[in-house]
């Protein structure tokens, strides 16, 4: 009876804990959702309001940022550089690459893309494909956040079954 | 690095490799579905290499820009853009963002213009035009080496210690990254239009001569007005072939009318070579 306790409780322990680290990745992935919605939105400010060079928007808009768009937007202003033996939009997915390493398939994909629209087309297409992507960035983080209380909830309830089962078994 | 190599860095490695083996080129011309061309002597030759893409144009775009197309808009709505001195024409779909034109999408050819030093015959002409200073104006067509000899001439009115002030508007003469020595006695104004920028020289830098390439624009005429004005002579181009070819067009015919230039260098392309004429006015 105890030996079935003890197991059944571990089991739950062990989901509590798996939730518990699924929930800090979802965090994380908060983190950089947001931070990369900011930076979008602010070149998006950027590109309409001042027409300034990437370079120079990149250098602007750091203040605004944190997380991982700040390590993003200095790796990709340090990389400028190799313009002309790489193009613009490797440059960016080899910072999506580095800056964003726990980034999902899905985001990988949706920045990828930006980054071959950003540099070579006109104002409003630039604008337009950074307005898409913000977008997608938003949807995820609405998906996460409503995500984020049933999980908390359920990791609530089996930390709770665990250790009254815990309790239980000592007694 | 010279005009050669700028243009490489600008192309993939095949079409950098079929360009190095016409330096002489004056003009690279790169056209979708074609092969790229250079001119050379007035004339057009292909390259040995395969049909441009679009790919291609972007990527030179993106390069001349550093990736900043959207920056390049007030420098494509004047008909071109510089890059380390040389100039791109830009051809493909305008896009306006309400009566502004905000690039082209869709781009179908690029002119790459390749600057060249000035020959033998360009210097000398040169160096006995700056042997007084006057307002001198510099006729030619379009790539008929009006920017060359202008550049020239500033060179050598600077070396013989004269100040002289450049209005590059679009930083094709010697301004930004440009690899052209305009003397030790130049200042360079860069990306303001000629009227804004000659009223900072002549408040601000003492100028005896002040320079300026293609006078296109009413604007351009109240430039010089102003200049020649305050006692400070002029150098400057337009398009043109001849003194009868400028009486044809307003803007040229009220400039001579106004008596502001003394004198007219026509050049002229006759079998493959340059031909330089003095015109007094």
């Amino acid at each position: 009876m105890s030996g079935r306790a003890v197991g059944i409780s571990l089991l739950l322990f062990g989901v509590f804990t798996g939730l518990l680290r699924y929930e800090t990745s979802s965090r994380a992935q908060l983190r950089r959702l947001r931070s990369m919605r900011q930076l979008l939105a602010l070149m998006e400010g950027d590109l309409e309001k001042s027409r300034c060079t990437m370079a120079e928007l990149l250098e602007s808009i750091r203040p605004g940022l944190r997380d991982d768009a700040l390590l993003f937007s200095v790796m990709l202003s340090g990389r400028l550089d190799e313009l002309g033996k790489r193009r613009f939009f490797e440059l960016w997915s080899d910072c999506v690459t580095d800056a964003l390493p726990e980034a999902t398939q899905e985001e990988r994909r949706c920045l990828d893309e930006l980054g071959h629209i950003l540099g070579q087309y006109e104002l409003e297409t630039q604008c337009q494909a950074l307005r898409r992507s913000r977008a997608m960035l938003e949807a995820w983080i609405g998906q996460t956040e409503a995500s984020l209380p049933q999980r908390r909830h359920l990791a609530l309830g089996l930390s709770i079954s665990a250790a009254a089962l815990c309790v239980l078994v000592l007694i | 690095m010279n005009a050669l190599q700028s243009v490489c860095t600008l192309l993939t490695d095949r079409q950098a490799e079929a360009l190095r083996k016409q330096p002489e080129a004056e003009e690279l011309r790169l056209r979708l579905g074609r092969p790229p061309s250079v001119v050379l002597a007035g004339r057009e030759l292909p390259l040995d290499c395969a049909a441009v893409e679009r790919r291609d144009l972007q990527r030179v775009l993106e390069i001349a820009t550093g990736a900043s197309v959207h920056a390049a808009a007030h420098a494509m709505r004047s008909a071109c853009l510089t890059y380390r001195g040389l100039r791109i024409g830009v051809c493909g779909e305008a896009v306006f963002s309400g009566a502004e034109l905000t690039g082209f999408r869709n781009l179908s050819s690029l002119a790459i213009r390749m600057p060249h030093e000035a020959d033998q015959s360009c210097r000398k002409l040169a160096e006995r035009v700056a042997e007084n200073v006057r307002n001198t104006l510099i006729l030619a067509p379009p790539g008929g080496g009006k920017t060359t000899l202008l550049r020239e001439l500033i060179r050598c009115h600077a070396e013989r210690g004269r100040r002289v002030c450049v209005l590059d508007e679009r930083g094709e003469l010697g301004g930004r990254d440009s690899c052209h020595d305009l003397g030790p006695c130049s200042d360079v104004i860069t990306g303001l239009d000629k009227l804004e920028a000659s009223m900072l020289f002549l408040r601000g830098m003492n100028p005896e001569i002040i320079a300026m390439d293609e006078i296109t624009r009413p604007a351009d005429i109240r430039a010089l007005d102003c200049i020649v004005g305050c006692g400070v002579k002029l150098l400057a181009t337009a398009h043109g072939e001849s003194l009868g070819d400028m009486q044809k067009r307003e803007l040229y015919r009220q400039m001579l009318q106004k008596g502001i230039f003394i004198e007219m260098i026509c050049i002229s392309l006759r079998e493959g070579k340059r031909v330089y004429e003095r015109v007094p006015l």
